[in-house]
């Protein structure tokens, strides 16, 4: 896949968590850039920072230091209401826990971001919720709840509605992590033909099989990104 | 058995250990309840228990002769009374008896007591045994001779003679005559007059010794109120087709003391006309239905705690049944808990109601009326309250009883479904509740908006006087021995001296005040006019003083006010209003007419406009006003009319009158404007309790609109998080919490239109002036609830709205 610049550029963030009198150092000084039309996966044992990263990627979450620079443009210090214009133009999220709405059918939840876009017009709307769930092959169950699909159907609306928006990329929190090893193998296919046809992808995930799917694949430990040889060191000490 | 008292145990820990909870439903309930039961202590205390000291009230009517009216004079003259009394066989027992003022004599000054003369089997028809002595029964052979004997009423026995227990064979002087006192009435009973307490029972044949009248044996004059027993299997239908058989024989007999309409119609005692039930028993019951309606939402806001509560404790039932308690267990432990709540909210509202039953006596102005409407909490109020507090406790706990047993515990315990967040079904019940409480609410407020409307309007009502500026003061000169011509002299020298007193602008006498249920009403037969077969001729009647129209500023149409010329020693002549003109003389010139009262002709000199005399929301009736220099009564009120504040006139009325009779009782000295409170005292008895139901509803559906939508907050809190993560901005977020509380009172409003379009006309008969369907009431209420509910949903939305969207994903 070609790259057509860098659609993402992070230096020297750090987050630290407050709590009473303890300061958690949750990210410490990481350096990433992400291209666009890449497809990243950011691994590391648990507590090692990489869902902090994605939260603030997204702009879930603000950094307590270091540049973010997302389409060359910083956000890290952006109003609340900006960063919930670019979150829904810019960012589609993928939850581990699919974070679908269980009072709305598939085709509400997957029309859900669009809602938020000013100015779009509802038959808009249904055209690309429509051309999501085509994508996914979920646009049979469009009427359907939740409550009323697999787990690995659920994932799938979820995709569907984290593309539905058109962003300029996917953040996939531990997309496979309440699946089963089939339905796992199939999201990840799913995201990798995604990827194929031009998303950009950072995924977290600490299952090296599903890794392995990515482009390139960034180590966290302790809040810093360290190469694959020091993650392994680092990971012995550790043990020891 | 056992289980019983471990489940007591457990819910009362459970109530223990969340004070804010037990706090918020006892206090909730309680105030539904306490609404109900101080209503329902008025009901108990006049319709349910229309004559205190009275057991089985329900076989007895009173009668009533000639056209129905809601102020009916005292129906039958005592030839009639007899005759219906010896001839009647569906009753069981038929008294007669006449209430009026009268006065202890022979000590220092006179003390005003109203007592009743009665007919000689009155205390063995009504079944009152007297606590000491005997009755009047022993009177019956002389019933028609004045026999000095006396029944002293308890509350008399105790304030005059100390409770004296050797008080039967004293003798005690009533206007100015000796009588013994025969007996002592229980502690309780107060006559047989709905809402009025008579202290004294005399022999009927007493008439001419205690008012100087000589009504014993005349059949044309009609002064008695007649009560009767129906007997077993009688109904008061069949009683009336008797007593009307006997009435028409004795019409037929005596045509010329029958004139006007003779029909005799009966009522139940709860509703009898003779007395202060008839004005109460459509308002009190119309009040209770609010109330209940206002315990209804208290019920509906207590279920939707219970829900929010169970779903709190979802994994304590869950460990219950997973270790073998049934649902019928938990629903019982549940049930317990409810009980308990509504028990304590009904412990709180009676206590609370020891103080508000005495509110009606309250709004009761200061009036010559021997008014004794007295409510308390006696046993029957006690376990009323504890019925509907167990039906409370039903009515608010049973759905979320049910819905709480009704959980699967294996997913409980799993803690599964965290794929999605929300539930299709979660919220409706506890949404539906808010609607209902809306609704409800709206209804509510709807009738107190119809109740203020229509005493705005009675009060905008022009009465047809002046009432600002004006002194009223009491007295009564039967007491101090006047002869007829002493009493017109005495009343003619206090008029011409008030009337010179510095700052008067003009005071007349009258034998009543307007809009104080002091007015008389009297048959009058017109010249010329030919009634309607069984028409009534009664009429309201004033007897009044020189200048009582320019006193009380009642336009004059035509002719000329009364006079000082107008004596005993010229031509008998009456004023008639408007109304009167235009019943019996419609497009004729009144003056110079006639109309007959008694056997005497009164020429009409003056024609007065309308005015209001005995409620607001009445039509103007026919009336006539006559000299009361040419027919006097000992009994009058001092009109006053100052320039300044008319209570600062007082000392010099009562040093004026003092100096022509220094020992003269004076009595209810007030303003005319105070006085005529009581002209819309059951109007604005309605008008207060509804309007408190009103503002109590509004507070309950703002707690539950709140609490809804909070608790729906919360539990969405995830769900925020992850539209957050999709973009929403918080300004969306706090738009779909309002649009959610948006929704449920729109629902509610829309439902609480269409009950209220249903309910409202039954109040119809309550209202004065304005529609049952009064657009306006129902658009202000509708903003009003709308604008309560929006607020009620600003701090949830304002919450959610500001949680971090990390955070809210990080909550399950």
């Amino acid at each position: 896949m070609a790259q057509n610049g860098t659609l993402i550029e992070i230096e020297d963030l750090t987050k630290i968590f407050y709590t009473d009198e303890v300061e958690t150092h949750a990210l410490s000084g990481v350096h990433l850039t992400i291209s666009r039309g890449e497809y990243l996966a950011m691994s590391g044992p648990s507590g090692c920072g990489k869902s902090t990263l994605l939260s603030i990627l997204g702009l879930l979450d603000t950094p307590t230091g270091g540049k973010y620079l997302l389409n060359g443009q910083p956000v890290e210090n952006l109003s609340f209401s900006d960063r919930s214009r670019i979150r829904n133009q810019e960012i589609g999220f993928i939850f581990q826990s699919f974070n679908l709405i269980g009072d709305l059918t598939v085709e509400e939840n997957v029309e859900l971001p669009l809602t938020y876009r000013a100015g779009m017009a509802s038959a808009e709307r249904k055209k690309r919720v429509k051309e999501a769930l085509e994508r996914v092959n979920m646009a049979h169950r469009m009427r359907h709840y939740p409550a009323q699909l697999s787990g690995g159907q659920q994932q799938r609306v979820a995709v569907a509605r984290a593309l539905a928006g058109s962003p300029s990329i996917l953040l996939a929190d531990e997309p496979t992590g309440n699946l089963d090893s089939k339905n796992g193998e199939a999201v990840m296919h799913l995201l990798a033909d995604l990827h194929r046809e031009g998303s950009t992808i950072c995924m977290v995930t600490h299952d090296p099989r599903f890794a392995k799917h990515a482009q390139r694949e960034v180590h966290l430990f302790d809040g810093k990104v360290v190469s694959e040889q020091e993650l392994v060191k680092l990971t012995e000490e550790a043990e020891a | 058995m056992k289980n019983l008292w471990l489940d007591l145990r457990y819910a009362l820990r459970q109530l223990r250990i969340n004070p804010g909870f037990t706090a918020l439903a006892v206090g909730t309930l309680a105030l539904g309840i306490a609404a109900n039961a101080t209503i329902f202590s008025w009901i108990n205390a006049t319709i349910l228990d229309p004559i205190p000291g009275i057991r089985r009230t329900g076989k007895m009517i009173t009668l009533q002769r000639g056209e129905r009216s809601e102020h009916p004079t005292p129906p039958f003259s005592y030839p009639d009374f007899v005759d219906l009394r010896a001839n009647t066989r569906s009753l069981n027992g038929l008294l007669g008896y006449h209430d009026d003022w009268m006065s202890i004599t022979g000590g220092g000054k006179p003390e005003r007591i109203y007592g009743a003369l009665a007919s000689s089997d009155y205390f063995e028809v009504l079944g009152v045994r007297p606590i000491l002595g005997r009755t009047l029964l022993p009177t019956r052979p002389n019933e028609r001779l004045a026999v000095p004997e006396a029944v002293l009423g308890y509350s008399l026995w105790q304030s005059h003679f100390a409770g004296d227990p050797a008080i039967v064979g004293k003798t005690i002087e009533i206007n100015l005559h000796p009588y013994t006192i025969v007996g002592v009435a229980p502690k309780g009973f107060h006559g047989c007059k709905t809402g009025l307490r008579a202290d004294i029972w005399l022999p009927l044949g007493d008439d001419r010794q205690v008012w100087g009248s000589n009504r014993i044996s005349d059949r044309g004059v009609s002064w008695l109120n007649v009560l009767g027993v129906l007997k077993p299997g009688v109904s008061a239908a069949q009683a009336a087709n008797e007593l009307n058989l006997i009435m028409q024989q004795l019409v037929a007999r005596y045509p010329e003391a029958h004139q006007g309409a003779n029909r005799i119609s009966t009522d139940p005692l709860w509703r009898s006309p003779f007395g202060a039930n008839v004005y109460l028993y459509g308002t009190l019951p119309t009040l209770l239905a609010l109330a209940a309606v206002l315990l209804l939402l208290a019920c509906a806001n207590v279920a939707n705690l219970l829900l929010v509560r169970s779903v709190a404790r979802r994994r304590e039932f869950a460990i219950r049944m997973s270790m073998g308690a049934t649902r019928w267990r938990l629903v019982r432990q549940l049930m317990i808990e409810n009980l308990l709540v509504a028990l304590a909210g009904g412990a709180a509202a009676l206590l609370c109601t020891v103080w508000t039953s005495r509110l009606l006596a309250v709004f009761l102005p200061s009036t010559t009326l021997p008014l004794a409407m007295g409510a308390s909490v006696d046993r029957r109020v006690l376990v009323a309250t504890m019925l509907v507090s167990v039906l409370t406790a039903l009515v608010s706990g049973a759905v979320p009883a049910l819905r709480a047993s009704g959980l699967s515990p294996a997913a409980v315990l799993k803690d599964e479904s965290l794929s999605t967040t929300g539930g299709l079904h979660k919220s409706r019940l506890s949404g539906s509740l808010v609607v209902a409480q809306v609704a409800l609410s709206l209804l509510l407020l709807v009738c107190a908006g119809l109740f203020v409307r229509s005493l705005q309007n009675a009060q905008k009502v022009n009465p047809g006087f002046d009432p600002e500026h004006v002194f009223l003061v009491t007295f009564d000169l039967d007491p101090m021995g006047y002869s007829s011509a002493q009493g017109t002299e005495f009343e003619r020298q206090v008029m011409e001296r008030v009337n010179e007193i510095p700052g008067v602008e003009s005071a007349t006498l009258a034998d009543f005040s307007p809009l104080s249920f002091t007015i008389h009403s009297e048959d009058v037969i017109p010249e010329g006019y030919v009634p309607r077969p069984h028409e009534s001729l009664e009429v309201d009647r004033g007897e009044v003083g020189p200048r009582y129209l320019a006193t009380l500023r009642t336009p004059l149409l035509a002719g000329r006010d009364l006079t000082w010329q107008d004596t005993a020693a010229t031509q008998r002549v009456a004023i008639v209003n408007q109304a009167f003109v235009n019943r019996y003389w419609s497009g004729q010139n009144a003056i110079g007419k006639r109309f007959k009262d008694g056997d005497v002709w009164f020429t009409v000199v003056g024609v007065a406009a309308n005015g209001k005399y005995r409620r607001l929301i009445y039509h103007p009736a026919p009336l006539v006003l006559m000299p009361l220099l040419q027919r006097y009564d000992n009994e009058v009120i001092l009109h006053v009319r100052t320039s300044g504040d008319p209570l600062d006139i007082r000392p010099a009325v009562e040093r004026t009158i003092h100096e022509l009779n220094p020992n003269l009782p004076l009595y209810n000295e007030t303003t005319l404007k105070e006085s005529m409170r009581m002209g819309n005292v059951f109007e604005r008895i309605a008008v207060f309790f509804a309007a408190s139901f009103g503002l109590l509803a509004l507070i309950l559906a703002a707690v539950g609109i709140y609490g809804v939508v909070a608790y729906s907050t919360r539990q969405r809190t995830h769900e925020i998080g992850i539209r957050m993560a999709l973009g929403a901005a918080r300004a969306d977020v706090f738009r779909q919490v309002l649009v959610q509380g948006a929704r449920l009172t729109l629902a509610g409003l829309a439902a609480g239109v269409a009950v209220s379009l249903f309910i409202t006309p039954f109040l119809r008969g309550l209202l004065y002036g304005v529609g049952a369907a009064d657009g306006l009431t129902y658009a202000a209420v509708a903003v009003i609830l709308s604008v309560v509910a929006l607020a009620a949903c600003f701090v949830p939305a304002r919450r959610a709205a500001s949680i971090e969207p990390m955070q809210a994903l990080r909550t399950e």
